[in-house]
């Protein structure tokens, strides 16, 4: 009887030892990754080079300022949640940068494409006044 | 009563719904958007998730549990969010693409339009240094037609002027041969015109006119043609009256030097005769003409011949004595003999009228013997008007 309660208690103080291991490893797996995206926010703010996402850069930063916070009161539900918010807030930013650098390249082109068009006209135009030119010297040195 | 009241109030608040969180709002307001048929297209995976987390949010609200609901619902706008992103992605991308395949069109366009602006631009070049040409041509025709036109017009000022000089000087000749016939003094006023007109046509083509001092000329020559016209037969009968008179003189002046001959001039109505009385030819009753009185009627003869164009009377005198008819036909006979004579010594017979008028016509008194001897005589007179 002694050894089982022996065994058990080993069993047990194995078991809050383990836990105990685990909930430290996941702690420091968390901070990691909250320190992994705060590094990535410079980053994101190097390709919003048009300015486009900087109220979304400020709120990922005060997330994941809160996951710190939540970090250190050990609420790891919590952490865990913003640090999956952030991920998503992190890849939303990316795309709105994309977006952004589209949206430049796109008006690069429609500009392109506006001054190309003027370009033709005014060359039309020009054709057409030689072309009538052309045709009214022939009928005079008729 | 009142804690009945209180009570009801109590129950009422608590089956009242919670205020919606703003996050749920703010998800419902993104749902609502047009692209979000698109979205779904583009992200379904990330649309569900929203939409779950809506459904979820909306449960969680109505649950009051508001918390769960506010973070949920901030989770889903995130996705959704992103998967609109995706979707504004692609949509950018095909206008990229769009504009892309414009620009190359347009480009294309702009190439040949340049191509065929400058095919154009060399051809207007071209056809205006051909219109310069062109010009410069018709500048250098124009030129020589004008040089042409100015040749022309002074080869006629020149024909004008020879013309007029010619008219001018005929006018002149015209007026020189009027003075011929003294048509100054004949013709006064036609000659007088002719004057004026030539020295008009002369000022005239002085002051280079030459088409009137043509005109003035012409009607000089006229002038002048009427002139000598009118002043030719005066001029005639005038130069013929004093080529008669002056051989009428000769004739006299050659007569008067016969020797032993006086001669005498006659008028007789409008005929004139010029007398040679030959006394001395006969012996009393004699006709044979004295062999002594020849060189007299050589020198008559001489006379005679000299003078071809007067009309001769021969006629034979007698003085008184003896019968009339006797002395007619002594006085007829001894013209006769002075007839031969004069023919044998050139003188033509048709020229010579032969007449005896016996004791008429005396020159002298019959009573005496000097008397009687000078009126027997033959006379040969030159008859003229």
């Amino acid at each position: 009887m002694r050894s089982l309660v022996r065994t058990v208690l080993v069993a047990f103080t194995i078991l809050i030892g383990t836990a105990r291991a685990h909930a430290s490893q996941e702690a420091a797996d968390l901070k990691r990754q909250i320190e992994t995206q705060q590094a990535g926010i410079v980053d994101l703010q190097r390709l919003d080079a048009h300015r486009a996402v900087e109220d979304e850069i400020t709120r990922l930063r005060s997330w994941l300022d809160e996951a710190f916070s939540q970090h250190a009161q050990a609420k790891w539900d919590h952490v865990r949640e913003l640090i999956d918010r952030c991920l998503a807030q992190a890849e939303l930013i990316r795309q709105k940068i994309n977006v952004a650098q589209l949206s430049a390249q796109l008006s690069l082109k429609t500009a392109e494409l506006k001054q190309t068009r003027e370009r033709l006209q005014s060359t039309r135009a020009s054709l057409e006044q030689a072309t009538i030119q052309k045709k009214a010297m022939e009928i005079t040195s008729k | 009563m009142s804690r009945s009241i209180l009570v009801a109030a109590i129950l009422l608040s608590a089956c009242a719904s919670a205020p919606k969180p703003r996050e749920l709002e703010a998800l419902e307001q993104l749902r609502a958007s047009p692209s979000l048929e698109a979205a779904q297209k583009r992200a379904p995976d990330l649309v569900e998730q929203s939409n779950k987390l809506f459904n979820k949010a909306h449960q969680e609200w109505q649950s009051k549990d508001l918390e769960e609901s506010r973070r949920d619902a901030l989770m889903g706008h995130i996705k959704l969010d992103t998967a609109y992103a995706l979707t504004e992605q692609d949509q950018a991308r095909a206008k990229i693409i769009e504009i892309s395949h414009q620009l190359v069109q347009n480009n294309d366009d702009l190439l040949r339009a340049e191509k065929d602006l400058v095919v154009a631009r060399e051809q207007v070049a071209l056809l205006k240094r051909l219109a310069e040409t062109k010009s410069s041509a018709d500048a250098a025709a124009l030129k020589a037609i004008e040089e042409k036109q100015a040749m022309e017009k002074k080869l006629r000022e020149e024909q004008d002027r020879t013309q007029a000089q010619q008219k001018v000087s005929q006018a002149e000749l015209a007026l020189k041969t009027a003075d011929t016939v003294d048509a100054i003094h004949n013709a006064k006023v036609e000659y007088g015109a002719a004057m004026d007109l030539v020295t008009r046509a002369q000022n005239e083509f002085k002051a280079a006119s030459y088409a009137a001092a043509g005109t003035s000329a012409e009607m000089a020559k006229q002038k002048a043609e009427q002139a000598f016209a009118a002043a030719k037969p005066i001029f005639s009968e005038v130069e013929k009256n004093k080529d008669l008179q002056s051989r009428n003189d000769a004739l006299s002046k050659d007569a008067a030097s016969i020797p032993g001959v006086s001669v005498r001039l006659e008028r007789r109505g409008e005929v004139q005769r010029l007398v040679i009385p030959l006394p001395n030819l006969f012996v009393r009753k004699q006709t044979t003409v004295e062999p002594s009185a020849g060189a007299t009627l050589d020198q008559v003869a001489r006379l005679i011949r000299k003078y071809p164009g007067y009309p001769v009377q021969v006629i034979g005198y007698t003085d008184k004595v003896g019968r009339p008819t006797e002395l007619v036909a002594l006085s007829l006979a001894r013209a006769q003999s002075v007839q031969s004579a004069l023919l044998v010594r050139g003188v033509e017979a048709s020229r010579m009228m032969v007449s005896g008028q016996g004791a008429n016509e005396p020159v002298n008194d019959n009573r005496t013997a000097t008397g009687r001897k000078q009126n027997n005589r033959v006379e040969v007179s030159f008859l003229f008007q």
